[in-house]
């Protein structure tokens, strides 16, 4: 064999080594993204509100210039920060006639009206083997249509969770209730041995539909529902009544909640727990983070709080509402290959871990996690005391909020409905005509043709 | 001296006369420019919008032309009537409370002492207070809990200690109208003392002579001296009134249940909520026909007061 043969035969190897190398290193891109940066360069605008949320604050950092993702892939993101008020509109807007962004991200109950203007990601989640199991059923199913197209994927998203005082319970040998009949109890034992203290901080105030949340806990839970399978109201036959009664009851009946609980929104609500006057609260798991931070909470509350899957009715699993904020893509963007790496990235369940995980800097610091495996994950649940699990709990039988066109206005005639009922109407005779005017809303938008 | 007067006074008559010079257009020509695009194009797509059917929710387009039929379902919608009486209750309130105390703290104020010199200039600040900012402050102050007025009323009047403020439908209106009162009044009690000092003290001097009482001096001569004034404030008072709306959103949501959703917050709650953009349009003008009525009465009491 000549000299030049084996300078030929050396070549040939460093070609193969090396494109071996480069393959690896390709086929090992993360997140199950795609190798070889094919989108370099991309610029993807994002509309989104809420950066303040930790979460975003943290994915927006990771995905835009400079950030992980760009250096995996080469695309950028842009996050549109506009206000939580005006996003429901300017997504509407941009669905339907304009091409400014490429990828958006909407509340749960807005998103009848935008799927149309979204593409299906079924091909898309099935090509890249993604694992929808891994994801609550509440959440793919907001994300979805009655003909099973998935118009997004779950990126941010909440259960909701019993908050307690730890000592309170401790010392007075209460259980942690499991349903709103044992909330009742626990909360009554409470308020007779520490009269100065309200059992539970509830809030009935309409206000974009908080008092929404636990109403439907209870309405859920005792096997009613809003609307029937033809998206006719329901709510007001026996279960409904019975549910909203219960519901009511624990203001007006037991008094087990502040008299003020009418005037009072998740904040004003949450503000009694921060400051010791309530010893139960059902919010948003995040909130976990500020019960955990000084600033917050008064020095007495601060390390006694503790957190249980939100109550349900009787031996009934708890169903209860789920918020979700899906992520898709316009079908006006001409970038939707490069988009659809995006969502990947974001909700993918390593980057989720990551974001969840780290409490390196307290300001963005957010337990927020939206795969089954993240919220049972060691790390995330070390780091968020134990929160994730408690999550997953609440997540596996959670439900979405009916998903028709007409939400907002229907939501508008509950909430106004239960504040007056929570300030003395009657409960039939209320939802009774609540349920008229659902009935009337439904008939005007051609539900019944 | 006679010569000096007189051309003074074709001088003065020739700036009054209208002037042909074209050149005056172009300098209203920004002016118009802006008003065409923020004022009157957005009316006019408003009114034409208020006779079609448009829902967002369905098409980013306005639909077909559906004719007066949005104006007829605001009349036989119980939402809009109940904001209708809503917003006519909180303009009384509103009005008058803020024109009692207003007259009040500028007779208070009228002599001018150092004291109240001082206080005037104090006057102007709950005015300049940003709406949406007096909201946060008052629902905060009337929480039954910790709030510094609910407190304060309870220690005056025991009854009322506890009370739901924001959790009666009159109290909750009354307290929305007060949060606004704190504001206005004192602005109006300025522009009262302005008043107030172009009384000539010759009258009420004279009248004291006559041995009226200070009680029949305010009622026969200032009260009467003053409606003018009090007429064009109210005026005023009224068109921002009919307005009302960050302090609702703030402080009640518009409750409780739909006892303060005045006409401004249901037509945000119909365009904004419902995106129903043909009916709030239709709502919208009804509005912008009552709240054009007093806007017309209110310059043409100006402008005639003037000339």
């Amino acid at each position: 064999m000549g000299k030049s043969k084996w300078v030929w035969l050396g070549l040939l190897m460093v070609v193969l080594v090396t494109g071996v190398a480069s393959v690896t290193a390709q086929s090992s891109v993360p997140y199950g993204l795609k190798a070889g940066k094919p989108y370099n360069g991309t610029k993807l605008k994002f509309l989104i509100c809420c950066l303040a949320a930790g979460q975003f604050a943290q994915l927006s950092k990771l995905t835009g210039e400079g950030g992980e993702f760009q250096q995996l892939t080469g695309i950028s993101a842009e996050w549109e920060n506009t206000p939580y008020d005006a996003l429901q509109q300017k997504i509407l807007v941009e669905a339907t006639t304009g091409s400014t962004y490429d990828v958006v991200a909407w509340v749960d109950a807005w998103g009848e009206a935008i799927k149309p203007h979204l593409l299906p990601l079924n091909d898309r989640i099935r090509a890249d083997r993604i694992n929808l199991s891994d994801y609550p059923n509440a959440y793919i199913r907001a994300a979805s249509d009655s003909g099973g197209n998935i118009y997004g994927m779950p990126f941010r998203g909440h259960p909701l969770i019993l908050f307690y005082r730890k000592d309170i319970l401790e010392e007075l040998k209460l259980p942690v209730p499991k349903n709103w009949q044992e909330v009742v109890q626990v909360a009554t034992a409470i308020q007779q041995k520490k009269p100065e203290m309200k059992g539970i901080a509830m809030y009935y105030r309409a206000n974009a539909g908080q008092n929404l949340f636990n109403w439907v806990s209870h309405l859920w839970g005792i096997g009613g529902d809003i609307l029937d399978k033809d998206n006719r109201p329901i709510f007001n036959n026996e279960l409904g009544v019975q549910a909203t009664q219960a519901y009511i009851d624990i203001l007006r009946k037991h008094k087990v909640t502040s008299e003020a609980a009418p005037t009072y929104a998740e904040t004003e609500s949450s503000t009694e727990m921060f400051q010791g006057r309530a010893a139960m609260w059902v919010g948003w798991w995040w909130y976990w983070a500020r019960f955990s931070d000084p600033k917050t909470v008064v020095p007495e509350v601060m390390g006694k709080v503790g957190f249980a899957p939100a109550p349900g009715w009787g031996n009934n699993p708890p169903q209860t509402y789920a918020l979700v904020w899906p992520i898709g893509i316009f079908k006006n963007s001409k970038k939707a290959d490069a988009a659809w790496e995006f969502i990947k990235y974001v909700s993918h369940t390593d980057v989720q871990k990551k974001v969840a995980s780290n409490r390196s800097d307290l300001s963005v610091a957010d337990n927020t996690i939206v795969t089954f495996s993240g919220m049972l994950d060691p790390k995330v649940n070390e780091a968020n005391g134990g929160i994730p699990r408690v999550g997953a709990q609440v997540l596996r039988t959670a439900r979405t909020l009916p998903l028709v066109r007409t939400w907002a206005e229907i939501q508008s005639v509950l909430e106004v409905g239960i504040n007056e009922m929570a300030r003395g109407a009657d409960v039939r005779q209320t939802l009774n005509r609540m349920a008229r005017d659902v009935d009337a809303i439904q008939r005007r938008a051609g539900y019944y043709r | 001296m006679a010569i000096v007067q007189k051309s003074s006074n074709s001088l003065a008559e020739e700036a009054n006369k209208p002037t042909r010079n074209p050149l005056r257009w172009v300098l209203l020509l920004p002016a118009l420019l802006v008003i065409a695009v923020t004022v009157i194009y957005p009316l006019l797509s408003s009114f034409v919008t208020s006779f079609r059917e448009w829902r967002l929710i369905y098409s980013p387009r306005p639909g077909g032309f559906v004719g007066l039929e949005n104006y007829v379902r605001a009349f036989s919608d119980a939402g809009f009537l109940n904001s209708l009486q809503v917003s006519a209750l909180y303009v009384l309130l509103s009005v008058s409370l803020s024109l009692m105390l207003g007259l009040a703290i500028a007779l208070l104020l009228s002599k001018p002492t150092r004291l109240n010199i001082f206080v005037r200039a104090l006057l102007i600040f709950p005015f300049a207070v940003a709406p949406i900012l007096k909201g946060f402050s008052w629902r905060f102050m009337l929480n039954p809990e910790y709030g510094v007025y609910a407190q304060m009323i309870g220690a005056v009047i025991p009854p009322l200690k506890d009370y739901l403020w924001l959790g009666n439908e009159f109290s909750a209106l009354l307290s929305i109208a007060m949060s606004e009162v704190w504001g206005w009044a004192p602005l109006f009690a300025l522009m009262f003392i302005g008043a107030l000092g172009s009384i000539p003290s010759e009258l009420t001097e004279a009248a004291r002579v006559d041995g009226a009482t200070g009680w029949q001096i305010f009622w026969k001569i200032t009260l009467p001296l003053l409606a003018p004034v009090i007429y064009i404030v109210a005026l005023l008072k009224i068109i921002s009134s009919l307005k009302m709306f960050d302090q609702v959103v703030i402080m009640t949501g518009g409750g409780p249940g739909d006892s303060t959703q005045t006409l401004y917050y249901y037509v945000y709650q119909i365009a904004f909520r419902n995106l129903d953009m043909g009916y709030a349009s239709a709502v919208s003008w009804i509005l912008v026909l009552v709240m054009g009525l007093f806007a017309f009465l209110y310059v043409r009491t100006l402008l005639g007061g003037r000339h």
